[in-house]
């Protein structure tokens, strides 16, 4: 019966299974990546991570002891300080000296250079190529913002660290002063023009921050003032922070630190360094510019760091001023360690003229002599998660992920608002980090320092800061 | 006695006290001798951690030129420590014999007034230079609000101006020092045998000369260890102007240790700052043999 019907060709069905078979075998992946499998074999390790003793480091402390432990069985241990004081001293005595006390260290930008080519740092992309550690889910290259990730954490293309945190700068207004009835009418009395809640260019700035200095017994918004009140609030200390306050102005007038500084596309072409450019025409005008605000100032800027132009604001003193994004969440608190005299009255806006500012950031990187490097590049890794980052950013975090600020659980946020105009506008500026950059920095400090001291002009000052400064990077 | 006046000792006994002092000798050899010649040996290499290329090579006494080159600034730093040094260790011993004298009785509360008298001594420097960064802090410093209401200092802080700001300094270092000289000249008073002093008092001294040409005399092997503690301890000083000034404004207030610590530790010159420590390190112990073959000679007997 069956030798008219055509019979089935065996080989041909079994060749077929045999193929199905294996395109079966290639899509599943042989065992999906999880971070307990990842971490088996470091179940038990106890690892030291040293930073800076402020929000996202006491947040990453309390996520870490919560998750990450019970997950893994890797204990963080924590050494909290002030990296701009002793820490940074420690890291680095034991990085020269191959001690292996830390396995993760919060590094300042500053010192990011130095430590890629004295190779103190383990390489982040030798971690991320293995497959056993490197989470496929994570993509550094797309996840972070790049002009952080550039300017914190890689060097000719490569990823030597993860990006800590993201602070980008931007200007913040009292709105309540700025919407003041009668502060508006005598603005445009005097001045001819709108009281503007968000001065847009620098001779907006200094128009409201010179019409906002008043003395004390003046009247502000038809009260009358106890104590003086200023236009705005600059840093001039021998401190980090006249140097960021310096760039800026920098960066707002049109200037950069290097050459190659500038928006990103993607951090991966970003070669760091390049001519030291603080010394242009550009940059004068930028000192120069930043000189002139001194009339509206507190008197002891010369003493200032951010710690008091923050102060300042925080106590109702200031009109306006530049802020970090770290700042937004005390200066919106009215609670315990908030500012209750300003609660609630903040509007913030990108820095006038270019709207240009720098991507500012530190960045985690693994000293080479950790003796958990694989143990800590997945706590740092899991750091880096969204659904970390995310729960992070509201408990003190600011994220140096691009997708956690626009999530919507953070809509409304003054902030977060102006941080999410940056990234989107293309306004943040990644800086470079010759190996220089620690003498840079204390050449340009001492630069400014002396300008605002009146000892120099503000071309003697950016001259000599950036002769001394090439002659450093030339002995590299 | 030998006749040269040293002890005759017998050799097992001599042997003996070599053992017991041996493993001192040697710890201290170690933890003076060894950095010194680690740093001597950093001193002549390139040692800046930025520049990569030569990092570690021989370099002879190029750091040392370098450091005593003009753009190094280590001699205004060390005219400066000089001048601090000269101002307050004067002061501070004036001060503190004056204190010792008042104290130098018995009356009820004394051990109480001692006690309260030495707390800034026993505070931490870097909690002083924080204390002091409170009280006269520009905006909300308690003595910045006092001196604002009596006229000074309206519009330009202390530490906003370079003559006020390093005498702020000098005045804190006084504030915190001065108890721990008070301590010694205390100690050394009643330590003074009392029938010299009694002796001029029966012969009709007054109280000044008394304490001039009987007290004073005693009392000068003490004057001259408590001046040589105070002399190298302010020549080192440090914590406070790190946490006030940071040695501005200007340099104003950078003194030796500040510039050694930003050679060392902001621009990351290893290989300056071993020199630096060493020239001063040098020339302090050089000041100090000075100071002492002066401040400890033997005053001429006059013939009976």
């Amino acid at each position: 019966m069956l030798s008219h019907i055509e019979r089935p060709d065996w080989r041909r069905l079994f060749g077929i299974a045999i193929m199905l078979a294996g395109a079966l075998t290639l899509s599943v992946p042989a065992g999906a990546w999880s971070l307990e499998d990842a971490a088996k074999p470091y179940a038990g390790t106890t690892i030291k991570c040293v930073g800076d003793g402020y929000a996202p480091f006491l947040a990453y402390q309390k996520l870490a002891a919560e998750k990450f432990t019970t997950v893994t069985g890797i204990t963080v241990e924590w050494e909290v300080g002030d990296v701009g004081g002793g820490l940074r001293q420690k890291m680095i005595a034991d990085a020269i000296n191959k001690t292996s006390v830390y396995d993760c260290v919060e590094l300042p930008s500053l010192d990011v250079g130095l430590w890629i080519a004295q190779g103190f740092a383990k390489p982040m992309y030798e971690l991320l190529a293995d497959e056993k550690l490197h989470d496929p889910g994570f993509d550094p290259w797309t996840a972070y913002v790049p002009e952080t990730l550039a300017f914190s954490s890689t060097e000719d293309g490569k990823i030597y660290g993860l990006p800590y945190h993201f602070i980008p700068r931007f200007m913040v207004v009292r709105t309540d002063l700025a919407t003041c009835p009668s502060e508006q009418a005598a603005f445009k009395a005097k001045l001819g023009y709108d009281l503007p809640l968000k001065p847009a260019t620098w001779e907006q700035f200094t128009d409201v921050a010179k019409f906002f200095t008043r003395k004390a017994g003046d009247k502000l918004c038809d009260e009358t003032l106890t104590e003086d009140f200023y236009g705005t609030a600059v840093s001039m200390k021998r401190h980090w922070a006249t140097q960021y306050d310096f760039e800026l102005f920098l960066n707002g007038l049109g200037g950069t630190m290097f050459d190659g500084d500038g928006p990103l596309d993607t951090a991966e072409g970003f070669k760091s360094g390049g001519k030291v450019a603080f010394d242009s025409p550009v940059a004068v005008k930028a000192m120069e510019y930043w000189l002139s605000l001194l009339p509206f100032v507190p008197p002891g800027y010369l003493e200032y760091t951010w710690d008091n132009t923050y102060a300042d604001m925080c106590q109702g003193k200031l009109y306006t001023y530049p802020t970090w994004g770290d700042t937004t969440p005390f200066l919106e608190t009215a609670g315990e360690g908030g500012c209750p005299k300003v609660a609630g009255k903040m509007t913030y806006y990108p820095v006038p003229g270019t709207n240009l500012t720098g991507a500012e950031g530190q960045a985690w990187l693994i000293p080479i002599s950790s003796k958990h490097q694989e143990a800590t590049f997945l706590f740092l890794q899991w750091l880096a998660s969204f659904d970390v980052q995310k729960e992070c950013q509201k408990i003190g975090c600011t994220s140096p992920r691009k997708d956690v600020w626009f999530e919507h659980d953070f809509d409304g946020i003054g902030a977060v608002e102006i941080t999410r105009w940056l990234i989107q506008n293309k306004k943040l500026i990644a800086r470079g980090h010759p190996v220089a950059m620690p003498e840079i920095s204390t050449f340009l400090i001492d630069a400014v320092h002396t300008a605002g001291l009146g000892e120099k002009s503000a071309a003697a000052a950016l001259t000599e800061a950036a002769e001394k400064s090439r002659a450093a990077i030339a002995q590299q | 006695m030998n006749r040269n006046g040293t002890l005759n000792i017998d050799p097992s006994v001599r042997r003996f006290l070599w053992v017991c002092i041996l493993p001192v000798v040697f710890f201290l050899l170690l933890v003076s001798l060894t950095p010194l010649v680690l740093a001597l040996i950093d001193s002549l290499k390139e040692m800046s951690l930025t520049a990569v290329s030569r990092h570690g090579r021989f370099i002879g006494l190029e750091n040392f030129v370098t450091v005593l080159g003009r753009e190094s600034g280590l001699f205004g730093a060390v005219i400066r420590t000089i001048a601090f040094v000269a101002i307050v260790v004067p002061v501070e011993f004036m001060l503190g014999l004056m204190i010792a004298m008042a104290l130098n009785r018995e009356f009820g509360s004394r051990r109480i007034w001692v006690t309260v008298l030495l707390l800034p001594t026993m505070v931490a420097p870097v909690v002083v230079g924080l204390i002091w960064d409170f009280l006269l802090m520009p905006n909300y410093g308690l003595f910045t609000w006092v001196m604002n209401n009596l006229g000074w200092f309206e519009g330009r802080p202390v530490f906003s101006q370079p003559l006020s700001a390093f005498v702020a300094i000098a005045i804190i270092d006084v504030w915190e020092w001065t108890p721990f000289m008070m301590l010694f000249m205390l100690a050394g008073l009643l330590g003074l045998p009392q029938e010299p002093i009694e002796a001029a008092e029966i012969d009709g001294a007054s109280a000044w000369r008394v304490f001039w040409h009987v007290q004073l005399p005693l009392l000068r092997p003490m004057i001259v260890v408590a001046m040589m503690f105070r002399v190298i301890d302010a020549s080192k000083i440090f914590e406070t102007i790190f946490v006030l000034t940071g040695g501005g404004p200007g340099t104003a207030t950078e003194l030796i240790s500040i510039h050694a610590f930003r050679t060392a530790f902001q621009n990351w010159e290893l290989g300056d700052a071993a020199a630096e420590c060493l020239l001063i390190g040098f020339f302090s112990l050089l000041a100090a043999s000075i100071f002492y073959k002066i401040v400890s000679r033997q005053p001429t007997q006059e013939p009976v």
